[in-house]
């Protein structure tokens, strides 16, 4: 099978899709998962024909249900995830209930029951025990790391990017999260079945996520992901959401580090959530799950110690309302139920830069603002066939800039005000938002002053380009607080104005240059159906849109009225369609697949790239760019030796569209614009989706009741990355995006689990990778003037890694009365070192590109538990301690030296000249140590390296030391 | 005795579990976490108050005497004396600039002196070496800049006047000679007035120690520095001559570890230039950028013009400043080329340079 690219007209396209449904016979809803297994007579082993097979939850009755089939098995497929009570029942025998069975979506999990016939002298006994989960799934073809919300609260992680990177075959880096070896932007990150990422870049984290206590399981696929999912190469994150349940309850949770009164403990950390859910009184039919969720730390860059000068806030609320219809109606005789969903989200926070160290508030901050919400409506046609529909709409948007405080100064008044004076809420202001977001009203402004007409700033993409006359006016608009002398940016500098006195080394005055907003308002659709033909047969389908509503505005040299700028909007259509069936034959699983993808990138390219000259006729023509689609085969083999032991194999084709980003920035430039200010990077809208091939090869075994082993090897031959490569354009050249990078990633991943069992459960992945390629990521080649062909390790190449977890976790019934439901667990993670390029104190290579290699890195965290009952309430201790051993973790070097603290520069005193008098521009008293108001050679030589030392042994380049925090959470 | 097994081993896994746990918690408490480096160190309120009241103790030293009389008016060149110059320079250089006023009076108006400074503390530790004996002492520090700002104008009153305008040539044919045009080394009487817009700083430093937890004044800059308009555009100083007869000190704006700098600090108690009561003091000789100019010197309320064979008599002990003013010989005549009788006018700007040097006078 190969993949076929295809340019087309829209008509045609209609009729691929058109086609590729017509062949869809259904599809598994991609939220649900499915319980099926045997309901046997525990002493004969005889099927026990039409038992009543139904799912308990939170110890009342839902509507899921099925009755055995004629060899005792049963199937109930659409079961939303959620932990379940699975209780069969059958005349004459006693009902056995098992208990704690967890449902994930996407997953089929087998209950196998076997009742006891009824002794008459004892009447009807519920045999009542816990689930034994079968650890290997023979109906899985890769292999899926599975995060429970039972993980989320043993295990010390805080939140969802945390638990991810524990998971075999996945490492993270410099915030970013990388899947065998990919690209960051190379993973799908999906929210009750949306994608939830950023579009513009693709990256993960700064996209909106569910609160930690909306988190029901989140499902981490590293590899041979089936046809319904898309836009991914490296692999699927894919986060179910809770819904209320048949029984209200709620979780009041709180976590602070603030009891400690030294810096070195004290974070200023405070994460507090909230969550109720449940059925609507009356409307016992309609529930709801409401969650919030609050978070603020004065420190979180997480590096070597507490600079608690990068506070971050976060808050979310989400909920979700579900209404199951009444069977009653023939309609909704098998199940339909409708679901609303609708999150917001505010995150904020200021990094820490080390050379920004004296004067961070000239640092620029950001702010992602999330909005969604989700239509859903999952609906049984009949036991086998089901559909979901879902329709949605999502809007995120970052901005990052410098912060305008004295308007937040103002800002004392109202809700907003309230929570700053109380220090709740600092809402951030950025500069020259308000400029470019209601430029109306400075224009009005400037009019009533007389500023000619022509002037004016007329559209947001000219208050972009003039923010070096930005200014801002008050509530009121009637007060100017910054224009013309004084400007609202100013160009930063390292002066001599802090403790060291010594320039060129730290930022002293002026404003970062980075001015960037960017939003995408999408609107989705998308269809789901699943239809069990048979024994063998299941087959799935579905088909999707995004609309995209992509808006970018930004300028880095916002003081210059020449800048580095770019303002644009597009409205890309994506749209998908799968076909897969599932076959499972009785020794035999297979899951074939293919996947149709297609984008409409509505943008133009230019005619003629190589020409920036001066006739706009030929330089700024340009040509529309033809619709895209793309054809993925998938296919994935499962081969169960015996039940506990099992091969599988997967083979796919995987596209994804490169980030709008790379397609249209500064696409519409005109050739003026491009020739008036040099090194621009433009954007390609022609460029085709990214393509990987993978093969998968992996054997499942469980070696006993609660010991489980997996080991999967795998390769991807990665094409038409995303890169940069240099028009030589006349008359000056400039930088462009194509399809011309090239990866090899070749890896294994083993992981041995023990499942919680005699009180302890756990983990030990290990992970082996090598990820070489020509560009590590989009940018990675920029004004290179003779770009990689060869191979090299690229940045994510993390060799070995191992990640392994233990708990212990003791029952209300432990025989030691003080240990009783207490929990006890670690992680530790160990990771080889990421490559870089080594070079010599002045930057130039010493070496091939990446050719050496950070050192690696070893952590321990621990969270330690008590639960205690008080009447209907649940009291919950928590103590978490991350790296228990304080162990200095390198994140970065430099990289002629490979340690983080030296540059190997030396530095004689023969390279300072001295004599810097009092009243000099660069004279500062500490660098006069015998204060006679004359800085001598040997006084400039040797300030200099004591302040050169700290300006290069910054904390960003470690890890984050010993952490505790303690937590109280009360639930019903 | 399943029980009894399944309790022995879940008492096993409990005391190891809380092994574990404790040596986790002792971990957590007892081993520090890291800790930031030790931040620089900064003045508490207590300090500054004490610094800011040391500085005001002395606020009468930082303060250049535009305020005081002497130095606010004097009769810069008295009548006749523009002629007298006029003449003799022209003899050397036909086409030099010449005043086109005499008998001229310069007067500085000013309503607001701006006195305002700031201070960088810190402690250093010091290496002291006493024989084989190697000690480190702690030494907390304020290092004040003082900046007066002194807006105003100056205004000059021209009590007899040429009609000479300056720069003014006259290119003749070829063959004919160069002359000048509107020469005229005749002088009217007059009384007109010309005012020049001033905007200048005066610089200063000094340097305070804290000592058994009081803060004192330690060091003073050996001079201020006023520069009108600004440092870039006002005449270049770089050097002079003091003498007193016996000794010549040089004063250098730049400093050097030889000799005396303006822009240097020196211990009141034993580092600045001694001289006695009864001394006389003359500036012997300045080193300058601008030579057209006037230069004037000041002391204990009176202002001298300079002259080499000026003396300057030290009659009473004590820290005292001796002022040396250089203005550019433009300053001091109307520069429109306007006649004068059309009254007053605002034309140019006041540019000077004055250092007020640190002497200290004793018995």
């Amino acid at each position: 099978m190969t993949n076929v690219e295809f340019r087309m007209s829209n008509r045609r396209l209609v009729t691929v899709v058109a086609l590729v449904l017509a062949c869809a016979g259904a599809a598994l809803a991609a939220n649900t998962g499915t319980v099926t297994g045997r309901v046997t007579d525990r002493s004969t082993g005889e099927a026990l024909v039409m038992a009543n097979v139904q799912l308990i939850q939170d110890g009342v009755p839902t509507e899921y249900g099925a009755a055995t089939d004629g060899n005792g098995r049963y199937q109930i497929i659409n079961v939303a995830p959620g932990r379940y009570t699975v209780e069969a029942s059958y005349m004459g025998y006693d009902p056995q209930a098992i208990t704690n069975v967890l449902v994930i979506q996407d997953q089929n999990i087998t209950v196998d029951l076997k009742l006891a016939e009824t002794v008459i002298d004892l009447g009807i006994r519920k045999d009542i025990i816990g689930s034994k989960v079968k650890l290997v799934n023979p109906k899985t073809v890769t292999v899926e790391r599975i995060i429970t919300d039972e993980q989320f609260k043993r295990l010390p992680v805080t939140n969802l990017a945390e638990l991810v990177g524990m998971q075999a075959g996945v490492s993270q880096s410099g915030g970013q999260t990388f899947l065998r070896g990919g690209r960051y932007d190379d993973v799908s990150y999906l929210v009750d079945g949306v994608a939830a990422q950023d579009a513009v870049y693709g990256t993960l984290w700064s996209s909106p996520r569910p609160t930690t206590d909306a988190l029901q399981s989140v499902v981490v696929i590293t590899g041979g992901f089936d046809a319904e999912y898309g836009e991914a190469m490296s692999g699927i994150i894919k986060a179910v959401t809770k819904e209320g349940s048949a029984k209200t309850t709620g979780r009041l949770r709180y976590t602070t580090d603030e009891v400690f009164p030294v810096p070195a403990y004290n974070y200023g950390y405070n994460r507090l959530s909230f969550s109720l859910g449940g059925p609507l009184p009356l409307v016992n039919r309609l529930r709801y799950f409401l969650s919030t969720e609050y978070y603020k730390t004065d420190d979180d860059r997480d590096c070597r110690y507490n600079t608690g000068r990068s506070p971050r806030g976060e808050y979310a609320v989400e909920g979700k309302l579900t209404y199951q219809f009444p069977k009653e109606f023939f309609l909704t005789r098998e199940g339909l139920k409708l679901t609303l969903d609708a999150h917001h989200s505010n995150y904020q926070w200021r990094t820490y830069a080390h050379t920004y160290s004296f004067e961070l508030e000239a640092l620029y901050a950001n702010r992602v603002r999330s909005y969604k919400g989700n239509l859903s409506l999952n609906h049984m046609l009949d036991p086998t066939t089901v559909y979901e529909a879902k329709f949605g709409w999502f809007n995120t948007s970052l901005m990052r800039a410098v912060r305008n405080f004295e308007a937040e100064a103002d800002d004392t008044t109202g809700f907003w005000g309230f929570l700053r004076q109380y220090g709740a809420w600092d809402r951030y202001f950025f500069r020259g938002e308000d400029w470019v977001f209601n430029w109306e009203k400075y224009a009005d402004y400037e009019r009533s002053q007389g500023v000619p007409e022509k002037e004016l700033v007329k559209n947001k993409r000219e208050a972009v380009l003039a923010l070096y006359r930005s200014y801002w006016l008050d509530r009121d608009n009637n007060r100017v607080y910054r224009h013309e002398g004084e400007k609202n940016f100013v160009t930063s500098y390292a002066l001599i104005d802090y403790p060291y006195g010594v320039a060129g080394l730290f930022i002293t005055e002026g404003d970062n240059r980075s001015w960037h907003y960017r939003a995408t308002s999408n609107i989705i659709g998308k269809v789901d159906f699943t239809k069990t033909l048979n024994k063998v047969h299941e087959i799935k389908t579905g088909v999707n849109f995004t609309q995209y509503d992509i808006s970018v505005y930004e300028n880095s040299l916002p003081w210059d009225p020449n800048p580095f700028w770019d303002a644009f909007t597009y409205e890309p259509l994506v749209l998908a369609a799968y076909l897969q069936d599932k076959a499972d034959f009785e020794d035999l699983v297979v899951r074939a697949g293919l996947r149709f993808d297609y984008l409409d990138s509505k943008a133009k390219v230019r005619a003629f790239p190589e020409s920036l000259g001066a006739r706009p006729e030929i330089s700024d023509s340009l040509l529309p760019v033809e619709a895209k689609f793309r054809l993925s085969p998938r296919l994935g083999i499962s081969y169960p030796i015996t039940e506990r032991v099992k091969f599988r194999f997967s083979y796919g084709h995987f596209f994804k569209n490169p980030s709008f980003n790379n397609l249209y920035t500064y696409a519409d430039k005109s050739a003026a614009e491009l020739r008036g200010r040099g090194n621009v990077i433009v954007g390609n809208a022609d460029m085709s989706a990214e393509k990987t091939i993978a093969y998968e090869l992996g054997f499942d075994a469980q070696l006993s009741d609660f010991f489980q082993f997996d080991l999967t090897a795998y390769y991807k031959d990665v094409f038409d990355l995303s890169g940069l490569r240099t028009v030589q354009a006349l008359p000056q050249p400039y930088t462009m995006f194509y399809n011309v990078e090239y990866a090899r990633i070749q890896g294994a991943e083993a992981t041995m689990t023990k499942v919680l069992d005699d009180y302890w459960s756990a983990r030990l992945g290990y992970t082996f990778q090598i990820a070489k390629g020509t560009a590590s990521d989009a940018f990675a080649q920029y004004q290179r003037t003779e770009p990689y062909k060869i191979d090299y390790f690229l940045d994510q190449d993390q060799r070995h890694s191992v990640h392994g977890d233990l708990t212990f976790s003791f029952p209300s019934d432990f025989a030691f009365v003080l240990m009783r439901d207490f929990d006890v667990s670690g992680v530790a993670n160990f990771g080889s070192g990421t490559p870089y390029t080594p070079t010599d104190t002045r930057g130039n290579p010493t070496g091939p590109e990446n050719s050496a290699r950070l050192p690696s890195t070893f952590s321990v965290d621990a969270r330690v538990g008590k639960d205690i009952r008080l009447g209907g309430v649940g009291l919950a201790l928590t103590c978490d301690i991350t790296n228990v051993l304080n162990a200095e973790i390198i994140t970065n070097v430099h990289t002629a030296t490979g340690l983080p603290d030296y540059t190997g520069r030396r530095i004689t005193q023969g390279e300072f000249s001295g004599g810097i008098a009092f009243g000099d521009f660069y004279y500062h008293p500490a660098r006069d140590y015998d204060h006679d108001g004359y800085i001598t050679q040997r006084e400039a030589y040797t300030s200099y390296i004591i302040a050169y030392r700290d300006a290069n042994d910054p904390p960003t380049y470690y890890g984050p030391p010993r952490k505790i925090r303690f937590g109280v959470s009360l639930s019903f | 005795m399943k029980l009894s097994t399944a309790t022995s081993r879940s008492g096993r896994l409990a005391a190891a579990t809380v092994l574990g746990l404790g040596l986790l918690l002792a971990a957590g408490w007892f081993g520090c976490g890291r800790v930031p480096p030790a931040g620089f160190w900064e003045p508490s309120a207590e300090d500054s108050a004490a610094i800011d009241a040391a500085v005001q103790a002395h606020k009468t030293m930082f303060k250049t005497s535009f305020n005081e009389l002497g130095f606010l008016a004097c009769d810069t060149l008295m009548p006749g004396t523009t002629a007298t110059r006029l003449r003799s320079e022209i003899a050397e250089n036909p086409f030099k600039q010449r005043y086109r006023t005499d008998s001229l009076e310069h007067r500085f108006f000013t309503d607001s002196f701006d006195l305002e400074y700031s201070f960088i503390a810190s402690i250093d530790t010091l290496m002291e070496v006493n024989g084989a004996e190697t000690t480190y002492v702690q030494e907390t520090t304020a290092t004040v800049t003082l900046v007066e700002s002194i807006p105003g104008v100056l205004r000059m009153h021209a009590f007899r006047y040429t009609r000479f305008l300056r720069d003014t040539l006259f290119f003749p044919a070829p063959g004919e000679t160069l002359r000048l045009q509107f020469y005229d080394t005749l002088f009217s009487d007059t009384s007109m007035v010309v005012e020049k817009s001033l905007y200048g700083t005066t610089t200063d430093g000094a340097v305070l120690r804290k000592s058994a937890g009081a803060w004192s004044l330690w060091k003073v800059a050996g001079g201020s520095r006023f520069y009108a308009p600004t440092p870039d555009d006002a005449p270049y100083l770089a050097y002079l001559y003091l003498t007193n007869g016996e000794r010549e000190d040089t004063m250098q704006l730049r400093p050097d570890t030889l000799q005396q700098g303006i822009q240097r600090f020196y211990d009141i108690e034993d580092e600045l230039p001694v001289y006695k009561v009864g001394d006389s003091l003359r500036v012997r000789s300045i080193a300058t950028t601008v030579l057209d100019a006037a230069n004037y010197s000041y002391l204990d309320r009176k202002r001298y013009e300079f002259r080499a064979s000026d003396k300057i008599y030290l009659a009473e002990p004590g820290l005292h400043r001796l002022y040396f003013e250089q203005l550019p010989i433009e300053v001091l005549y109307e520069a429109s080329g306007k006649p004068f009788e059309q009254g007053a006018e605002n034309e140019g700007q006041y540019r000077s340079v004055i250092w007020g040097m640190m002497l200290k006078v004793e018995e």
